[in-house]
Parts: structure tokens; sequence; C-alpha cells
């Protein structure tokens, strides 16, 4: 009878494949070519931007030294190794600390990992517009709310990596 | 007694979300528009390995061998002659597999270098998948001597020529984009626990780290003093009126998400598709204007499957064949 009705009931809806999509772009997550399109699901009170500098600390143009990679992406890598570091770094109560809470040390590992990334993508192109450059820092500028007014302070540094021998 | 009146709704609803009627000329040109937003997307910033492997790459596979200039050369080719199939109707049992294919791998690779990846071109390898799974069935279909689809009257015409199939093909490729649109909004509604819209308030940080992050793609590089555009300015302009009014920000967001939630309807009829694609277009606008972020591939789509640029980029065709046939 249930099972009789249930079917019936599948037969009725309108927009099966749609429906039936947002339940396997949900379950699968980020798994290309579904996705459950999380990007702006959530608009937090702190967010931070990444930039890569020479070994002086002057800011690098990155899409133009990297032909195409640029902050954004950068920053999405780095963004996935704080995720990690956040999860190896729980609280005593269990709970992830936010990426806000984090230290620089504990965030020095996720910076070197984004350089290397980095740099080798570089290398897999081209290292022609890094003349003169030994070492490529990375740098955060956290972005918060105080008092009701957007605060973007000094920028942190983060870490960085020698490039010698390119 | 209940339950019937369940039904008789669902019924009456699936009448009227059912596909609209799509003739050879306009499938003409969708393909076409289709294959040109598949080649637009297709040569992609490449990298040499997968730190991060996500879909296929988890189960192992490695398309690290795309980064190769021969064989990716190779690969364009063949996906440029699998368009020209696609758009002339011939060997789409060759064509689709081969673009979808090609598709997922580049992509797949774009999206395994790191946790976080990139969107742009999800809903157009679905659309191709979703086209190439439908294909499969009514060849089956054909094959176990049952008709392809609920009309395939004539067996002896190919079943990527027969109306009903490509009728279907649009219409799933619209429900396709509908799914994606919808799945963001469950996103936002489970991953905010239910504050997005209360959250939406912090927008302008967005808007700051966005224009931040513009800044450092090109500080000093060749392209930091080109003479900003009339675009830069009204993005500066809309940065700052949503920083100064967050609540109207706020607002706009709303909308948009009631706009993809409800992205369903656009199925009632032609115009309404058409009315509810002009207004994702132009709500994507705002958003590439305020953010400087690019919604390029999904206007593409909405100009295709929703607004019906096909159709009347078609009409001419239409009245020449009806002309033809006629004498």
């Amino acid at each position: 009878m249930v099972l009789s009705f249930l079917k019936r009931l599948w037969q009725a809806l309108p927009l099966r494949l749609t429906l039936v999509l947002i339940v396997v772009m949900w379950v699968a997550e980020e798994n290309y070519p579904l996705s459950h399109f999380p990007m702006y699901s959530n608009f937090t009170h702190y967010d931070y931007v990444v930039y890569v500098a020479d070994q002086h600390g002057n800011p690098l143009p990155l899409e133009y030294i990297s032909l195409g990679t640029r902050t954004a992406r950068l920053k999405k890598n780095y963004n996935g190794h704080i995720k990690a570091v956040c999860k190896d770094n729980r609280n005593p109560d269990g709970s992830t600390p936010r990426k806000e809470d984090l230290t620089v040390e504990q965030r020095r590992p996720a910076g070197e990992k984004s350089l290397t990334w980095l740099w080798k993508t570089i290398q897999s192109k081209s290292t022609d517009r890094l003349e003169g450059v030994t070492e490529l820092q990375i740098y955060q500028i956290p972005i918060y709310v105080e008092d009701g007014h957007i605060v973007a302070p000094e920028p942190e540094f983060i870490a960085s990596i020698k490039i010698d021998g390119k | 007694m209940e339950n019937n009146r369940i039904l008789t709704f669902l019924e009456r609803w699936k009448q009227k979300l059912g596909p609209f009627s799509i003739d050879a000329p306009e499938w003409f040109v969708m393909r076409l528009g289709l294959a040109g937003i598949v080649w637009m997307l297709f040569p992609l910033t490449l990298f040499p390995n997968q730190p991060k492997p996500n879909g296929l790459a988890k189960l192992g596979m490695d398309f690290t061998w795309l980064n190769d200039p021969a064989k990716m050369e190779f690969c364009t080719w063949l996906l440029f002659v699998a368009l020209i199939l696609y758009v002339v109707n011939r060997a789409l049992w060759l064509a689709l597999p081969i673009m979808t294919a090609l598709m997922i791998a580049t992509g797949t690779l774009t999206n395994s270098q790191s946790l976080e990846v990139s969107h742009h071109s999800q809903p157009v390898t679905l659309i191709l998948l979703v086209q190439t799974i439908w294909l499969f069935v009514a060849m089956i279909r054909r094959a176990r001597g049952k008709p392809a689809t609920d009309d395939d009257s004539d067996p002896s015409i190919r079943v990527v020529a027969t109306k009903r199939w490509f009728t279907l093909a649009v219409y799933f490729s619209i429900q396709t984009m509908c799914a994606a649109y919808m799945v963001s909004v469950v996103s936002k509604m489970v991953l905010s626990d239910g504050q997005w819209i209360r959250n939406s308030v912090n927008f302008p940080i967005q808007l700051v780290k966005n224009d931040l992050a513009d800044h450092y793609n090109v500080v000093n590089g060749p392209s930091q003093d080109k003479e900003s555009t009339f675009q830069d300015d009204a993005q500066k302009t809309a940065q700052k009126f949503f920083i100064d009014y967050p609540n109207i920000g706020r607002a706009l967001l709303t909308s948009g998400m009631l706009l993809e939630a409800f992205c369903f309807l656009a199925l009632l009829s032609r115009w309404i598709a058409c009315i509810y694609g002009v207004m994702l277009v132009i709500f994507h606008e705002i958003i590439s204007l305020v953010m400087g972020l690019t919604f390029t591939y999904n206007m593409l789509l909405l100009a295709v499957f929703f607004i019906g640029v096909p159709w009347l980029v078609s009409r001419p065709i239409a009245a020449l064949l009806a002309k033809r046939q006629a004498a």
C-alpha cells in the first residue's frame, strides 16, 4: 500500500531530474563536475586576503609573475591548508579553533605549503618574470568589522621560501 | 482521499512545468551556443600536479598529462572535431562523450589544486554529462527494440534527429541549471545554520576582500597604472554604496537567493523563462560589478537555455525551411 503510493508519488513528481541532481550534488559536495556550490554560503564577520612579496617584502604582481595565477586562487590553496591546521589544533573542549585565532606560527606551515605549490606552478610555465627575486614571501591581511567599520590592518608576514636555482 | 489530492496537485504542476516544444532550427542554434561556451571554457590554466585530488582524481586518476603542451594540443583538436560533430548533429554518440570527458579531465585537474575549488565550469560540464546520459538511455532503448522516447514512431530516424529526444535534451539541460542554482540555496541555508540572511550584513567584508585581492594581482606590475575604465569606476562606486548601506546589500542578496530558489518556475512558459533568465543575468551582473567576480558562462548558459536567444536567432531559418517545405 505504502510502496504503491510512493511509486505513484514518484511518477507524479514534477522535475524529477532536478530533485535527483540536487540530492546527488548535495551528497557529493565538491567532486568535479558535481558541486553543492557552497561559495558565499556564510558571510562571516572575518575574512582575509593573501599576497606574495619578494625578499625585501615588496608586493609582487602575482597574476603577471605567475602567468595567470590570481590571488584568489592562491588564497583558496592557503585557506585549504589553514582549515587542516584548524582541525589539527583542536581546542581542549574538542571544538575547532576559528581561523582568526590561529597564531602566525600555527599558520606558517600553511604559508610554506602554498608558496611551494605556487613556485611549482610558476616553474611549470616560466620563471622569466622573477628575475632578481631570490625569495617568495606570503603575507596575510585580516578583514573584520570593528565598531561598525570595516578594518583591514597592516599585513602580517606568514612564511617565505628560497627560490634560488630556477 | 488526502493522498489522491496530493497526487492530483503534483500531476497538475508536472503538466505546468513540462518541456517547451523545440524545433530543429532552434536545437541547431542551441548546440552552436553550447559548443561555443565549451570552446571558450576549454583552454584553462593547467597545473603540473594534483596536490589535493578532487572527483575522479580521488579515485587515483591522474590528469597531470594535460600539462604537456603536445598532449594538450591534441586534446584541443580532438575537442574541436567533437564540437563540429555536435553542432552538425552527427555521431553524437562519439562527440558528446569526448566533450564531456575532456571537460571533466581539465576541470578535475584545475580543481585538484586546493581544498577550495573553482565553480565556473561545473554547470556546463553537468549539462554535457546529462545530455550524454540521455543520449545513451535513448540509444539503449532502441537497441532493445523499445521506442527511444515516449514519442518515437519512426525508428528509421536517428535518435538525435527525433523532435521528442531533443525537446527532452533541452528540458533536462534547463533542469540541470535549476538544480545547480537550487542546491546553492540548500548550501546557503544549511551551512549558515539558517542564518544566511541575517549574516549577509557582513557582505561588505567580501567587497573589501575582493578589492584588495584585485590590487595584489597587479601591484607593482605592468598593468598597475593602466587608466581606470568606466567599469572600474562603477565598481568602486557600487562597492562604496554597499559598504555604506549594508542593509541594501542584504536586500539585494536576499532577492538573488529567492530567484535561485524558485528558478524552476522558469519552466512554466517560454516567456517566463525569458523574464526569469533576464532577471538572473541582471543579478549576476550586479554581483559581478560589485564584487569583481565573473559569471560569464552562467550568463551565456542563461542566454541559450532560459532567455531564448536561439529561438529568436533561428526564426529566419525556420521560416525558410517552412517555405521550402510548402513549395
